[in-house]
């Protein structure tokens, strides 16, 4: 499979590596090189590793992503976190990676409050990185 | 380079190249030694569309032997069809990746 891989700076500073397969559309985003202890379902295409014992995020992993970043009719097209499906000690860890750096660089959070809906859905929108613009 | 074949429960033809495999666990290093556990994920687990990308589909299952604290698999595979020499057209379902993962499992909740 052929793979284009780059190195780049995010704005908090931070290195990162892109490693992007055009076949399958994979892109894998990866902070740190270290072996995870732990990988959740972010969404149906995204997939994070990290280190379970500090909660620093390693990877993140995104399930055909040039689709992901194609807008749609009205704008960017948001993601259903499955939070539901985090168990309960993970919950903590993975909302306080969300929120900071790295992560917020790639994901944007938000809310959807479905009518008569009991319940607010946790959503994202992928950012699309600037260095990527060429490649998918 | 070997292949190996399975077929999920609705007898889709699957393979894995041992190409990707090395690639796999270079990186998810959980699945080490797990690679009957990732072809079982296909041949038995459960399987989701991506709903934005209708020829990729995430298999998952749930896994008791990967170590720390996974206890999961989740496959990604593409269905794609390759031209053949004699202008048939076949299916050529392959695996992309796969991942261990922590999951809430049924009734944890």
């Amino acid at each position: 499979m052929e793979q284009t891989s780059l190195e780049s700076t995010l704005c908090s500073g931070e290195k990162v590596w892109y490693e992007y397969d055009q076949e399958s559309d994979l892109l894998e985003v990866v902070f740190k090189a270290a072996e995870a202890t732990a990988a959740i379902e972010l969404t149906e295409s995204i997939v994070l590793r990290f280190d379970w014992e500090t909660a620093e995020p390693l990877s993140l992993s995104f399930i055909s992503f040039s689709r992901l970043v194609q807008p749609a009719e009205y704008g960017e097209n948001h993601f259903p976190l499955l939070a539901d499906e985090w168990p309960d000690e993970a919950q903590e860890k993975v909302w306080a990676m969300l929120r900071a750096a790295p992560l917020n660089e790639f994901l944007q959070l938000g809310s959807y409050a479905p009518p008569h809906g009991r319940q607010t859905i946790p959503i994202a929108v992928v950012k699309r990185p600037a260095v990527l613009a060429t490649a998918a | 380079m070997r292949r190996w074949f399975v077929r999920d429960r609705a007898g889709r033809e699957i393979y894995l190249t041992e190409e990707q495999w090395e690639h796999i666990v270079a990186r998810h290093r959980e699945l080490r030694d797990h690679l009957d556990d990732v072809l079982a994920t296909v041949r038995h687990g459960r399987r989701r569309q991506q709903s934005h990308d209708p020829q990729a589909y995430v298999y998952y299952r749930p896994c008791d032997t990967l170590h720390l604290l996974f206890n999961g698999i989740l496959v990604v595979v593409v269905f794609r069809f390759e031209w053949q020499e004699d202008g048939t057209l076949l299916p050529n379902n392959f695996i992309v990746t796969a991942w261990g993962i922590i999951m809430r499992r049924k009734g944890e909740r």
